[in-house]
């Protein structure tokens, strides 16, 4: 039990909290290594940190509303009515969930540019446009986690309510809405999370002028080589991410226990609700607008329609990358798969430790200091995290410059909080009388563990898995630090190819983003057979 | 002194005393029956002689050995929950050994056909225990509870999820069960009919007091 906690706890301060603090660090000090206040002041005196500050919270207010306002209908048309291709809709609204970032930031220029089948809208690099992004990227987060609450209320509460005289809306407004608040108010803390440190997604849709606190940090470190703003900044960041954080937390609570309160009914709920029906349809076309679009433009060459972009990635002569696309989809894939690994030996033991039950005072403050503790990366930011390992594991005691674990361990930090939130629910949720009753009959812990949890935790260890090596697939903020140029990861080399005119380059990229997608739909696709219907909290 | 000793047992849970001084006894082949209403404490009790409560005070022992800090899987105590938790990802045959994982893989596989047979359930051993009635699956925990020839039994209500015919039925089963295997038991229920069905001896409790033997 010890041992299970001190592992994943030397892993965390090694390659998290010591490069984020040696980060957070080097705001205060000058280069003479005094302590200094003036790097701090300057970056949030500067009227641009503010004007970046305004748009980080702006875009991810505006992403969450909108998500909420599309995604309560989704929920109850996808998770409360039963019609054909239900189950087809709902693995479509799930995929941009895991997309990579990169992917659906060219897909969305694609479709929003001027050569684009939204062209005509003029929305490339604007704000709307980065705010369709977040919400096509939230959007399921909203429909599953309000779906599976919805599903479960008892429909006899608001049949009672007709009873007594209240109409549709009425019901809806006073007695439905109210039910579903803990899982609104989740899924819109968690949304806000996401949209607040967007990055790969704002860095390719934002365009010059707009910008978020991830992208300034990026901009900062790589463009101006500014470290101390850029430390400075992470801290902003970090203030930010901790407030997101700690009502996402209280939200998340709220949630587990209205769900613990609500044993599954399965009733087929009738209403009209033509609205909510209509609203889905349009949001669900709108969800496959992009991707077709990023689909149909990758198979347009400078001479005609065809397979020229793909056929083009196996080259590297003359291009601006200096690895062919399948080089690095190789680099992608065993990069993802060590990270991957490593996310789910530690989140295996941070889950285990956190599903004891212990009896004593003093165990159960320790499992709570815990619990918070390993939330922590998923609110620190994927750019803080490569920035952090730029600065602290490039010399000794540590000198991982060279090595290639560098870009699996940070990925691994940033796909850990999502193993724990994937597995922990669900070993939370086994009957404790079930583990007693093993107990009883003489099984000591380490048999139960065997013989009893594991297999009955089983299938969410399947998904988290896909989740932690999807995640790491598509990682890009933290890579976009650590890759080096001779053994980029996929995502990076999208970036590339992007960031550089000429058609060719574009139709590369296109190509690459295709394959990287379904790289990645492929990976959840599996993982969800292995998993089956879970809800994620 | 043999069999089980209870000695002042007390019990805090947040919303007060669930079990208060308590001190019992429960002889060799001796099956006692607790009476109460619920939440006067006598499932608590139950589990505390499992070993699955933090105990104020008090003391526990086997044949005059002290047990109070052994724990759960040491003690030789097997507990038949009132819902059975029988484990849903294994049949009902791996359920039924599941206790006897020390054994021999032959004597494993004779126990459990002869525990199959005891509780009437011969040939059901590769049935899925998601698939079994209410009756079924608490013969089933009778006999993964019997299975390992426990020290001492403890039931929590293990017929009152029944209906009433099927109880007044296996009440009888169980009863007979138990003497036959000579199984000492500790038997906690709010059916008094049925706690004389099933028991020698019946004491009430209340307030997470024992009061007087009837």
């Amino acid at each position: 039990m010890i041992l299970a906690a001190a592992i994943p706890a030397a892993f965390l301060a090694v390659f998290f909290a010591w490069p984020v603090l040696a980060l957070v660090a080097r705001g205060f000090f000058d280069d003479a290594g005094g302590f200094t206040g003036a790097g701090i002041a300057a970056v949030l005196g500067s009227p641009r940190t503010w004007r970046i500050i305004g748009q980080t919270l702006g875009q991810a207010v505006a992403g969450t509303a909108v998500a909420v306002l599309l995604g309560v209908p989704g929920a109850y048309v996808l998770y409360c009515r039963r019609f054909p291709g239900r189950k087809l809709l709902r693995a479509l609204v799930s995929v941009p969930f895991v997309l990579p970032s990169v992917v659906v930031g060219v897909a969305f220029s694609t479709l929003l540019g001027k050569n684009g089948w939204l062209g005509f809208l003029g929305l490339d690099e604007t704000f709307p446009a980065v705010v369709a992004a977040l919400v096509f990227f939230n959007y399921s987060l909203v429909v599953r986690t309000v779906g599976v609450l919805w599903a479960r209320l008892d429909p006899r509460t608001a049949q009672a309510a007709r009873t007594l005289g209240a109409s549709e809306a009425r019901v809806f407004r006073t007695v439905t809405l109210p039910a579903l608040s803990p899982a609104i108010a989740s899924a819109a803390a968690l949304t806000f999370l996401f949209c607040a440190s967007a990055f790969g997604v704002v860095l390719v849709l934002g365009g010059a002028g707009y910008g978020t606190v991830e992208t300034e940090i990026y901009y900062q470190t790589t463009q101006l080589l500014d470290l101390p703003a850029a430390a400075a900044l992470s801290i902003v960041q970090l203030v930010i991410i901790t407030a997101c954080l700690l009502v996402a937390n209280r939200t998340r609570e709220r949630n587990e226990r209205a769900l613990r309160m609500t044993p599954p009914a399965h009733t087929v709920k009738h209403g009209h609700a033509r609205a909510a029906f209509a609203v889905t349809g349009i949001t669900t076309g709108l969800i496959a607008l992009p991707l077709a679009s990023l689909a149909y433009r990758s198979l347009q060459t400078a001479d005609g329609f065809g397979l020229g972009n793909y056929l083009s990635l196996g080259d590297t002569a003359g291009k601006s990358v200096t690895v062919s696309v399948w080089q690095a989809t190789a680099n992608s894939l065993w990069t993802a798969l060590a990270a991957a690994a490593v996310a789910m030996g530690l989140g295996a033991l941070v889950s285990f430790v956190l599903s004891r039950s212990p009896r004593n005072g003093l165990s159960k403050t320790g499992l709570r200091v815990f619990d918070s503790v390993f939330m922590l990366p998923l609110g620190v930011s994927a750019v803080t995290v490569g920035f952090g390992f730029l600065i602290t594991l490039n010399r000794p005691p540590l000198d991982l410059r060279t090595s290639w674990a560098l870009i699996p361990l940070a990925q691994a930090m940033v796909a850990l909080p999502l193993v724990v939130r994937t597995i922990l629910p669900t070993w939370r949720a086994l009957n404790p009388r079930l583990l007693q009753a093993a107990a009883t009959l003489g099984a000591p812990p380490g048999r139960v563990l065997a013989g009893i949890e594991l297999p009955l935790v089983r299938r969410a260890f399947g998904l988290a898995l896909g989740f932690a090596f999807a995640t790491s697939l598509g990682e890009f903020g933290a890579t976009s630090f650590l890759a080096r140029p001779d053994r980029p990861t996929l995502p990076v080399v999208v970036y590339r190819l992007i960031s550089r005119p000429g058609v060719e380059n574009l139709g590369m990229a296109l190509a690459a983003s295709v394959v990287l997608a379904l790289l990645t739909g492929l990976v959840m696709l599996i993982a969800e057979r292995l998993g089956g219907e879970h809800g994620w909290a | 002194m043999a069999g089980l000793e209870i000695r002042d047992l007390t019990v805090l849970y947040e919303e007060g005393v669930a079990v208060d001084h308590v001190s019992l006894n429960v002889a060799p082949r001796e099956v006692v029956a607790v009476l109460g209403p619920s939440g006067s404490g006598k499932s608590t009790l139950l589990r505390a002689v499992a070993g699955l409560e933090n105990l104020v005070s008090g003391s526990l022992s086997w044949d005059g050995a002290d047990v109070t800090n052994l724990p759960t899987h040491e003690r030789g105590f097997v507990l038949m929950f009132q819902d059975g938790q029988l484990f849903p990802h294994l049949d009902v045959a791996h359920n039924i050994g599941y206790g006897l994982f020390r054994w021999e893989k032959a004597a494993r596989a004779a126990r459990v056909a002869e525990l199959l047979r005891v509780v009437g359930l011969e040939g059901y051993g590769e049935r899925p225990v998601t698939a079994l009635s209410g009756g079924e699956a608490q013969r089933v925990a009778l006999a993964r509870s019997l299975a390992p020839a426990p020290k001492l039994l403890l039931l929590d209500e293990p017929l009152s999820a029944l209906d009433a015919e099927l109880r007044a039925q296996l009440g009888q089963f169980v009863r007979q069960t138990l003497t036959d295997s000579g199984t000492p038991a500790l038997f906690v229920t709010h059916d008094l009919q049925e706690a004389q069905t099933v028991a020698d001896r019946v004491v009430t409790m209340d307030n997470g007091k024992l009061a007087l033997p009837l």
